[in-house]
């Protein structure tokens, strides 16, 4: 067991043995995971960040190279290779990292990606509070869930109980002279009001991709990408060129089949209408990586309910498509 | 808090729907998350019990003209009814004043309105209704409630744009640089906005790139500058972009200024009268800039 202020000692300690450490920390937009500099300032008793850990390992902007048309040079830009401690994440953020971890490094390795993996450690802090729109219960994980943590932290009181999960967490618990605890029960996880049934989804999905569900279950939907930019697992991007006459950058951006102008680079968008996009989220999380890494892309944040300006519902969405003959 | 319109409302929309005089009914119905509150479409008069009205429907439909199912429907003969408050009518207006839809597709249920919440713990009204001029709707085929609906709107002035104003150049510059660096480029406020019609957006093109893509400041400044700017004039003030945007950024203060500026140098306002010229059509003999003269 851990108290608050030696837990916020650790995390100092941690930055002087040169971790870049990132917090939940209140700002304009809400509580947000970012760097910091001083422990004193993290939250804790927010449900959930604002932004997910993609701002971590796959950032909105990210500068792949400079070029230079006059002289005809172009480099990669190196990433920082210093250590990363994440902290005070919640478990659906942790278990979303698996998940990107499956579909970014494999077969195919998204390099930049999987070396911010390699020397990110993961100190996750398990819920005490969960909102309307939480339902990671459904989805296979929990409030108190140590998918993809390398240290868990459950609340018990005021303190925390330490649980390392991984061979990084232990690493990293040692490092800090921590020790895990073993054989303590932490207080009972939250109760999550939000709950769906998936059973037969698939199944469904598999099925059903000209079916007229996806014009009612879609109609709310304006085509924006506030559902898929909060989402902790949605990936895709772009790759543009930023520049002056002569020099400039190559630049790796946030992007997503909810645009009309979605990969139209490599041709056209062939989703025509706000319907066909929206099917396209559905599938690509239930079905798509389904198919192809066997895990479901979704860990019940929640962050598209509570983002959607609109109302479009992920779970009666999911509970429409299971019902729908 | 129910209001003593969702039942004529009701009442109204079962008799449109059923009488065919429209083919689609768009209006407000309850969301899973609290109190809140979602845009629901309604095609039989059967669905109307799922219409609601109260204080916590901020949504501007108008911008579900723009967008389909309703611009096939118009385009093949049908009529859209929409459930709208004042603000939002201003914006049915503009739209009807830019040709983008006949006057006689679109059917305006219009509502007497005391004000919206955005927030079901906050007391106040949004802040877009403080001093709104247009509580009962002066343009509608179908008025339900009165001037007697139409409550006094609780909280302070609004004076965000004063604000702004009273601060020196730098300190305005260290405003935007704050409040526009977070926004992440989903473009919900322009999804949200019913001004923003356009095919493509000139900040996803690419050939040529006219102005930088990416989520970064600069890129940013680019694209709410941009927005601002097409928005002179014809922004209606609904906030709708602002309560779109999950990075809880204020970016309905710059149309705003800009369309305050257009009704301050030119009298004309937005929304007000679906039978003048849009602002930007208008060339005038006795036009303030010399310029254009």
């Amino acid at each position: 067991m851990i108290s608050k202020e030696r837990l916020l000692d650790a995390i100092r300690e941690a930055g002087a043995k040169d971790y870049a450490v990132f917090a939940p920390v209140a700002k304009d937009a809400g509580v947000m995971l970012e760097e910091i500099d001083d422990p004193a300032s993290i939250n804790f008793d927010h449900v959930l960040t604002v932004n997910t850990l993609k701002d971590v390992g796959l950032p909105r902007v990210e500068a792949l190279a400079e070029f230079d048309r006059d002289a005809r040079t172009m480099e990669a830009i190196r990433d920082d290779d210093g250590k990363v401690l994440v902290f005070g994440s919640r478990p659906c953020d942790a278990a979303a990292q698996k998940i990107l971890d499956a579909i970014l490094i494999g077969e195919i390795t998204d390099s930049r990606y999987a070396a911010r993996r390699e020397r990110m450690v993961m100190m996750t802090l398990a819920c005490s509070t969960a909102d309307d729109a939480c339902f990671c219960s459904s989805m296979g994980y929990g409030p108190h869930d140590p998918t993809g943590s390398d240290v868990l932290l459950l609340p018990k009181g005021t303190e925390f109980i330490v649980r390392s999960h991984t061979p990084r967490g232990e690493e990293f618990l040692r490092e800090l002279g921590m020790t895990p605890d073993a054989d303590v029960e932490g207080d009972p996880p939250p109760e999550l009001k939000r709950k769906v049934e998936t059973g037969g989804l698939k199944e469904k999905l598999d099925k059903n991709f000209d079916d007229p569900i996806w014009n009612s279950v879609s109609e709310n939907c304006v085509s924006c990408g506030a559902c898929f930019y909060m989402c902790p697992t949605c990936h895709c991007f772009d790759v543009i060129d930023e520049s002056g006459l002569s020099r400039g950058r190559r630049l790796r951006l946030w992007d997503t089949c909810s645009f009309a102008g979605f990969t139209k680079m490599a041709s056209h968008q062939p989703r025509v209408g706000r319907h066909a996009r929206y099917r396209q989220r559905i599938m690509h999380k239930f079905k798509y990586t389904v198919d192809n890494v066997n895990l479901v892309a979704c860990v019940g944040d929640g962050r598209c309910i509570r983002a959607c300006p609109y109302g479009v519902d992920l779970c009666e969405v999911l509970e429409a498509l299971v019902g729908n003959e | 808090m129910t209001s003593n319109l969702e039942e004529p409302l009701r009442a109204k929309a079962a008799e449109l729907l059923s009488s065919g005089k429209v083919d689609l009914l768009i209006g407000y119905g309850r969301a899973f998350l609290g109190e809140s509150v979602r845009p629901v479409f309604l095609r039989q008069d059967a669905d109307t019990a799922k219409l609601i009205w109260n204080d916590r429907c901020a949504h501007n439909l108008a911008t579900y003209l723009m967008k389909e199912p309703c611009l096939g429907l118009v385009k093949g003969g049908g009529r859209v009814a929409v459930v709208a408050k004042g603000c939002d009518i201003r914006a049915i207006a503009t739209l009807i004043q830019e040709n983008q839809i006949e006057r006689d597709r679109v059917h305006i249920i219009g509502m007497a309105c005391s004000g919206v919440r955005y927030d079901e713990d906050s007391r106040d009204m949004a802040i877009k209704c403080r001093g709104c001029e247009v509580q009962l709707p002066a343009l509608y085929d179908d008025l339900i409630g009165s001037e007697a609906d139409t409550g006094e709107v609780e909280g302070e002035p609004r004076e965000d744009i004063e604000r702004i104003l009273a601060l020196d150049r730098s300190a305005r510059w260290e405003f935007w640089t704050r409040e526009l660096s977070r926004c992440i480029k989903c473009y919900a406020c322009r999804q949200a906005c019913p001004m923003c019609y356009c095919g493509e957006c000139i900040t996803e093109k690419s050939r040529p790139q006219w102005i930088d893509k990416a989520a970064s400041l600069k890129g940013n400044i680019a694209f709410h500058y941009i927005r601002a700017m097409h928005l002179a004039g014809r922004c209606v003030a609904c906030g709708e972009c602002a309560r779109a945007c999950p990075m809880n950024i204020p970016v309905d203060l710059l149309s705003r200024f800009l369309s305050r500026r257009v009704e301050e140098a030119y009298a004309y306002k937005a929304g007000m009268d679906p039978e003048a010229d849009p602002f930007f059509l208008v060339n005038r003999q006795d036009d303030p800039g010399e310029f254009i003269r």
